[in-house]
């Protein structure tokens, strides 16, 4: 990376819950110090919608479940250097995923949406319809992984990610001295 | 004369973010129709079904990231209604109570005074005339 500007980031959430960006927020006070080291692109942190600028790095929430997701995704591989998969929807689909899983059923996502728009015990759906306005994204037929359709350069694991797993990856990654997960950095129990 | 037009609001930034707003204008260029369309659908009101009661409140937390503690305490509420529990103990009713008002302090504790506050999905469920659609 060039020394003579700061490092560029964007971030969006594809199918996520902006629980990884809240753990963006957990690095607290380290904020204020990387606001300054970092200069933020397209991201709800500044509200850019678009790049004004290719970036050095792009973070990724959430998995792909509809075909919007996979154009922001593939428009985010175009424009930065790095991609970062930041938890576990990025990385393997995540609770979304669980739609993928449903068993002794041909059709996963008409169940879905049936039990969501029609047949849920709370539903007032007079019409019976399920929403099909043509400004809607097509759902895809299951929800993947963002590494099963761009190439995803890191992942940081977690549901959400700690505050500071996010932060030492993010400044090793800048530093171009990431070597991994210490050991200590996950517990789960 | 004017043809009709569509003015597409997307994504609809001040609310958690997978929003989007048309808006449908007559070829005289009044409003026909204005729309909310809540573009992110995951299913989770079909997947829980089959799982341990228990694991509901963690897995609906997932719905939003910004409120989880709403969805989580939504989902006890279900789960009281299910085992036919109408009184809470008085340590549940307050750590219920904790944990909410928690939520509330970090969802308004993070955002400046400079930038509009942002609502998420159970800021908007509090006023169903903001998240449904005006004809």
């Amino acid at each position: 990376m060039n020394e003579t500007r700061k490092p560029r980031v964007a971030t969006v959430s594809l199918a996520g819950c902006f629980g990884c960006h809240m753990a963006i927020l957990d690095i607290d006070e380290r904020l204020v110090g990387l606001m300054q080291a970092v200069e933020f692109d397209r991201s709800p942190l500044t509200d850019l919608k678009t790049f004004t600028r290719r970036c050095d790095i792009g973070i990724i929430e959430g998995g792909c479940c509809n075909e919007e997701n996979v154009h922001v995704l593939q428009d985010f591989r175009r424009n930065c250097d790095v991609l970062i998969a930041l938890g576990q929807c990025a990385i393997m689909g995540g609770l979304p995923a669980m739609r993928n899983a449903i068993m002794q059923s041909d059709a996963p996502l008409r169940e879905c949406l049936e039990e969501a728009y029609i047949t849920g015990a709370y539903i007032r759906n007079t019409t019976h319809q399920i929403p099909n306005d043509p400004a809607l994204p097509l759902l895809l037929d299951r929800v993947y992984p963002c590494s099963e359709v761009v190439e995803i350069d890191y992942q940081i694991p977690g549901c959400a990610p700690g505050g500071d797993i996010i932060f030492e990856t993010l400044s090793s990654i800048l530093a171009g001295r990431f070597h991994g997960f210490s050991r200590d950095s996950f517990k789960f129990d | 004369m004017a043809e009709p037009r569509l003015i597409e609001i997307s994504p609809v930034t001040r609310v958690e973010g997978h929003g989007k707003v048309t808006i449908h204008l007559d070829a005289q260029n009044r409003v026909e129709e204005a729309r909310l369309h809540i573009v992110e659908f995951r299913g989770f009101e079909r997947f829980i079904r089959g799982r341990l009661l228990w694991e509901v409140p963690v897995i609906v937390q997932r719905l939003c990231g910004i409120c989880p503690v709403s969805h989580h305490l939504a989902a006890a509420k279900a789960m009281d209604m299910i085992c036919g529990v109408d009184v809470l103990p008085p340590t549940a009713e307050k750590m219920r109570r904790l944990m909410h008002y928690g939520q509330v302090m970090q969802s308004h504790g993070c955002t400046s005074s400079t930038s509009p506050r942002r609502t998420c999905c159970s800021a908007s469920a509090r006023r169903p005339s903001s998240a449904t659609s005006s004809r």
